[in-house]
């Protein structure tokens, strides 16, 4: 069978799969330690997801006011609803502080102060003394952080000599007795494909968000760091925690910033009624995003959803001054307009609460090292492999992420695989010869996809995943919907096997990257959903209308899911309630309340 | 002759809003369009996100001349998803 495929080998010490900001601040670090290394990646670098990323990124620079890495890790803590790693949050708020200045430094322009120091602006859940006061902690270049970013890294990469393979579409791990010895990519351009060798692989693949009939990312999030890692049949964690923001525009799920709630925006149901009085009689409107999904989930199922199909909820902003819409919410109008077909200044925008962000992922240790439990032990490396960005679960995030905790994340656990790299691997290392049959799994996965014959066409089965993962595992979770939800996608799945595809050829097929992609959404739905059928409490964004407390007695662990096979299989890891080092104390759970 | 399929390939960005901008004119108007039109939308893939997010979905006037016509094209939709 391989002798129908042409392919080429590569041999590099390291490989970085994915060029948004986590991708590539990992590649430009690996190469300015000189190690040979090849970013892989589906589209051109500044295209990647990162440019949505427009808010800001974290750290306790205090620029503008008191501020302290502690204070962060309190936030980032009490954010992730005690479900986050201790040890790697410590990391990543102390590190923050030399990630950010080393950004400033590769030439990312953010906005300053008058006396020349980098502009700090607040975001929700920062504060300062442990709650106490409200922290400036949000760098930010403009309102294009994230392109910013992107430009920057890869400008920067180009210079240290990094080798760049894009619009190829890495299909699986090249894996031998437990170690990960590199990727089988295809290219595009020409069809060929590579076999790429290499000491580590870092998979920087982003979040799966298109899983979810609405949600807020761009096409091209479809999680594939995360399928491959299913099927080299290791273990995926805290996937059923799934962030939404309670704005998408009903459809299309381009974001309504919630910028327009604070300027006197509202929500209604189909009675016309502003429901969220009687949910957060005091915020009201203005609630967390979690409290607000929520509410409007509920509205939705009760029965008094807006629209021919009664499944979306109307946001108002008729009612306020065209003046005060424009100067203050540009792109707004001009959104809606496109979006959702609607004026502004005369009508409501139809809104869905909307698939965010993934908070679960590929487990690693605070290194970036991908972990899994064996033998026993919950913390054993799986050498060769790393993970970072949306696509891994270190967990800094826990069951809930803060705003500006994102870009940050990308930024300084890029920056800890190149030098946990650095320390593993000596560049120009000799390689280990690949066995003949390395990629044999790999290439007839491919081609047998490649040449499905089924009944079925890739966007119906699409289709049915996304509406059943927001009919079933979306912000109203209980047992009888989850596990309705759970046969659902399990037969959905097994739909795939009836698959047909038009274009068989290996060229520009559009037709077939979307079908290994579906592949690829599939086993993470399937598993997303499956675990939070598991987990009978409600902590962060896994809340569970029949076990509405968080319980620390029985859930305060990690969910560990495989899936070899078609059946899921499901265990634990013990969440890290301890420091890295002795400049803080860990902070035991208590009751999140803003 | 420059591949539809490569084309819709290049319609992937960075954000929700440009792919779904980009890949409707391209399913709707693109092969009706003429060979000069068609140039100009393969130009116009060549732009950085930021500068199409600003051009196409804030309606800012682009530096770059000769696109007016197509932006507005593409620009010319309501309630798509």
């Amino acid at each position: 069978m391989t002798a129908s495929y042409k392919i080429i080998e590569h041999a590099y010490d390291v490989l970085v799969v994915g060029a948004g900001g986590a991708g590539l601040r990992a590649t430009l670090g690996m190469a300015e330690k000189n190690l040979k290394t090849a970013c892989i990646t589906k589209v051109f670098p500044t295209r990647s997801h990162t440019v949505a990323a427009q808010g800001g990124i974290s750290a306790a620079l205090g620029n503008m006011g008191e501020d302290d890495w502690r204070f962060h890790m309190y936030d980032t803590v009490k954010g992730s609803d005690w479900l986050g790693d201790q040890d790697a949050i410590e990391y990543m708020c102390r590190e923050a502080i030399p990630a950010i200045i080393e950004l400033e430094h590769y030439g990312v322009p953010f906005s300053r102060t008058p006396e020349g120091k980098i502009y700090q602006r607040a975001f929700g859940g920062m504060s300062t003394h442990y709650g106490k006061g409200r922290a400036q902690r949000t760098c930010a270049a403009a309102d294009k952080t994230g392109h910013a970013i992107l430009h920057t890294l890869y400008q920067q990469s180009l210079k240290h000599n990094a080798e760049f393979f894009v619009e190829f579409i890495v299909l699986d791990l090249i894996m031998e007795d437990g170690v990960c010895r590199g990727v089988l990519a295809w290219s595009l351009d020409d069809g060929s494909l590579h076999l790429f060798k290499a000491h580590m692989t870092v998979l920087a693949t982003g979040g799966y968000g298109r899983s979810y009939f609405s949600c807020t990312s761009a096409h091209t999030v479809t999680g594939d760091g995360n399928a491959m890692v299913l099927r080299a049949g290791l273990a995926l964690q805290d996937m059923e925690f799934v962030q939404f923001h309670p704005t998408g525009i009903y459809g299309s799920g381009c974001l309504i910033t919630e910028g327009v709630r604070g300027e006197g925006g509202y929500l209604t149901n189909a009675e016309g009624e502003r429901f969220m009085e009687r949910y957060a009689p005091s915020a009201r409107d203005l609630a967390s995003r979690d409290i607000v999904s929520r509410a409007m989930t509920i509205e939705i199922n009760e029965g008094r959803g807006v629209g021919r199909l009664k499944d979306h909820i109307y946001l108002h902003i008729e009612h306020l001054d065209p003046a005060i819409i424009h100067e203050r919410l540009p792109g707004i109008a001009e959104t809606s307009r496109i979006f959702a077909g609607v004026d502004v200044t005369k009508e409501p925008i139809p809104v869905l609460p909307t698939v965010h962000y993934n908070m679960g992922g590929i487990p690693t240790n605070y290194n970036t090292e991908v972990v899994t439990l064996k033998d026993g032990n919950p913390d054993h490396v799986v050498p060769g492999l790393m993970a970072i960005g949306e696509a891994a679960c270190v967990s800094v995030h826990g069951a809930n992420r803060l705003g500006s905790n994102s870009l940050l994340d990308i930024i300084v656990f890029g920056r800890a695989a190149a030098i946990r790299c650095a320390q593993l691997i000596k560049p120009g290392d000799a390689h280990k010869p690949l066995r003949k049959d390395a990629a044999d799994r790999a290439i007839a996965r491919f081609d047998k996809i490649r040449h499905a014959q089924g009944g079925r066409p890739t966007a119906e089965i699409r289709l049915d995943m996304q509406k059943t993962m927001q009919a079933k595992a979306a912000v109203f979770r209980t047992q009888s919907t989850l596990d309705e939800g759970i046969k659902a996608m399990a037969e959905i799945r097994a739909s795939f096997a009836d698959v047909s595809l038009k274009d068989r050829s290996l060229i520009w097929n559009t037709d077939l990257v979307e079908t290994l992609e579906l592949d690829n959404l599939l086993s993470q739905a399937l598993v997303t959903i499956s675990a939070a059928g598991n987990r009978k409490e409600s902590r962060g964004g896994h809340a569970r209308e029949d076990y509405p407390n968080r319980d620390d007695a029985n859930w305060l662990k990690h969910t560990l899911t495989w899936l070899p096979g078609n059946q899921v299989k499901i265990d634990y890891r013990p969440v890290h309630l301890f420091t890295l080092t002795d400049e803080v104390e860990a902070f035991p759970p208590k009751e999140r309340i803003y | 002759m420059r591949s539809f399929e490569k084309l819709k390939w290049r319609c992937r960005r960075g954000v929700v809003e440009l792919d779904i901008l980009l890949l409707h004119y391209l399913e709707t108007h693109y092969l009706l369009a003429d060979e000069d039109e068609q140039n100009r939308f393969a130009d116009l893939l060549e732009w950085e996100d930021d500068e199409l997010l600003a051009v196409l979905v804030g309606g800012k006037k682009s530096v770059v001349s000769g696109f007016a016509a197509l932006v507005g094209k593409i620009r010319n939709v309501t309630g798509i998803s």
